[in-house]
């Protein structure tokens, strides 16, 4: 018996996340999945519907459930490398915040936002990255300095740790101890994991397979939760694809018909 | 436009097959159809053991050229997973080639993909953000930049914000566009390499926000009938064109991509 059947199907197996026991207003939230693929709508409306408020949301690379967050009223920051609803469109809730000034955006390039989490998951106050010490991303984002290389001397760009008090991720399976298996592109998933102090995860199944094929360990997972089709109507492969009319609706409709973006609603 | 479609596409092929030779690039990220179909191509034409990666965890896929199908499009089943770091690593040690489609490229190959207009507080029309832009522009890597429309709206002297800055001193990038092939190199600054046939250098100058060298410049090969059987084979629903069609031909040729692969999808 391996550790993982051992463990059957307890914590982090719940049936419901108590989101006003984790959540405070202010809290860094982080979602997994890359773009139109593995976002938990679900975990995104857990919040809304708690009416938490004032969140500093991380989202490497953003689409809808950034625009639910900023339909609803609550993002006070957002932490992106860019957002969009792929192949359907720019997104239009985040352009008018960014035009209107009413959030504030603090943008990152890929490489810098991976090294703030990677930092945060090693334990470490940051560390050095790729980006170019020239570009306005890195004058424009107070997490980012440029420093002179200790050993080197060569201008090098520093990222500040970033540690969201909480992870939300959606992967197509689960095993009973609570292994996450990602069949497609983890993207950042692993290091968002790691990097965060509270993870909640949604999954489309409780599976059986073996737990050598698990991307992301049971000791990084906090709440796991059985939710088919949670991270509608972004794909998730290999159960769902995208829902490119519903992407398409969201992106092309005026004023906050949040719904739209409802899993429970929609399916 | 399909010829012209073809013929980029075509070029493109050509410049990952000649930057996939041994000592240069071995991983081709993917990010537009056309840079997809050419990558399929030059596997074919030259460069067989060029890989394509698919996303972050997924640099050697094996991609079909589809447009709705996302993750279901790329092989995976067939294919290694690759921690992130891995994608970074390749970027840093000069191992990867990527097509990258700025709103705005200037004088000194700075890219933008953040804001047109306005302020960093109050961008006139906010794009998705600057992305990898900051740092692949800056990396040893090969960076091609595609544009659907050579004009002065887009090749400007300076850009609005500058998301990839210049590039570092001693790496080529290149421009693809509609009308021609130009090379950037930091010091002599850009320099015309083709123009595609029966365009004039002077409506590449008039096009083109930026100064550019034309001596020694020649006219872009036309397509080869190999290149013409290979773009066929790999791609017979010609997606690849759809990035340089007009809007109501691509919204066309979209609804059509969407119904095939939907059909396919639904007789799995």
């Amino acid at each position: 018996v391996t550790p993982a059947e051992a463990a059957g199907t307890g914590p982090p197996w719940a049936a419901d996340w108590d989101v006003g026991a984790t959540v405070r207003p202010g809290a860094t939230v982080a979602f997994g999945g890359v773009g139109t693929s593995r976002k938990s709508l679900g975990l995104a409306w857990a919040l809304v519907r708690a009416g938490v408020r004032d969140l500093r949301v991380v989202a490497f690379l953003g689409s809808v459930e950034v625009e639910l967050l900023l339909a609803a009223g609550a993002v006070a920051e957002l932490n992106t490398a860019g957002v969009s609803v792929e192949g359907v469109g720019l997104a239009p809730r985040y352009r008018r915040a960014r035009e209107e000034g009413s959030v504030r955006v603090v943008e990152w390039s890929e490489g810098s936002l991976y090294a703030a989490l990677d930092a945060a998951a090693r334990g470490l106050p940051s560390l050095p990255c790729t980006t170019s010490p020239e570009s306005d991303v890195v004058r424009r984002n107070p997490n980012l300095r440029v420093v002179d290389d200790p050993f080197t001397g060569a201008a090098t760009v520093v990222a500040r740790a970033v540690r969201p008090d909480l992870a939300l991720l959606h992967v197509p399976s689960a095993d009973g101890a609570g292994n996450l298996f990602i069949d497609g592109d983890a993207g950042i998933d692993p290091v968002l994991a790691c990097a965060s102090a509270f993870v909640v995860v949604t999954a489309e199944e409780r599976t059986t397979r073996p737990a050598a094929d698990a991307a992301i360990s049971r000791i990084w997972v906090d709440v796991l939760l059985e939710r088919p089709l949670a991270a509608w109507p972004t794909a998730c492969y290999p159960r769902s694809r995208a829902d490119l009319d519903a992407l398409r609706g969201w992106v092309s409709t005026r004023g906050e018909p949040m719904d739209q973006l409802d899993p429970g609603v929609q399916r | 436009v399909n010829e012209l479609a073809d013929l980029m596409t075509a070029v493109l092929a050509r410049e990952f097959v000649a930057a996939a030779q041994p000592g240069g690039i071995r991983v081709l990220a993917v990010t537009t159809p056309s840079s997809l179909v050419a990558g399929l191509a030059a596997v074919r034409l030259g460069a067989p053991r060029l890989a394509l990666a698919v996303g972050f965890g997924r640099l050697d896929g094996a991609p079909k050229p589809a447009l709705t199908l996302g993750e279901f499009g790329y092989g995976l089943e067939r294919c290694p997973r690759t921690p992130a770091v891995e994608t970074f690593a390749a970027l840093a040690h000069g191992r990867v080639g990527v097509v990258v489609t700025p709103a705005q490229l200037d004088a000194v190959a700075a890219t933008n993909l953040s804001r047109a207009g306005g302020s960093d507080d109050r961008p006139r029309v906010a794009l998705p953000g600057s992305r990898g832009l900051p740092d692949n522009n800056h990396a040893p890597s090969r960076v091609w930049y595609v544009l659907p429309a050579h004009t002065p709206r887009q090749l400007v002297e300076r850009v609005d914000f500058v998301s990839g800055s210049s590039p570092p001193p001693g790496v080529v990038r290149r421009l693809l566009t509609p009308l021609g092939v130009l090379d950037f190199v930091a010091g002599p600054g850009w320099r015309l390499v083709s123009l595609h046939p029966g365009v004039q250098v002077e409506q590449m100058r008039l096009a083109t926000g930026f100064p550019v060298a034309v001596d020694g410049a020649t006219e872009t090969a036309p397509l080869t009938q190999r290149e013409r059987d290979v773009l066929g084979e790999v791609d017979p629903e010609g997606l690849h064109r759809l990035e340089f069609l007009p809007p109501p031909a691509a919204a066309e040729l979209s609804a059509r991509l969407a119904d095939t692969e939907r059909a396919a999808w639904v007789s799995r």
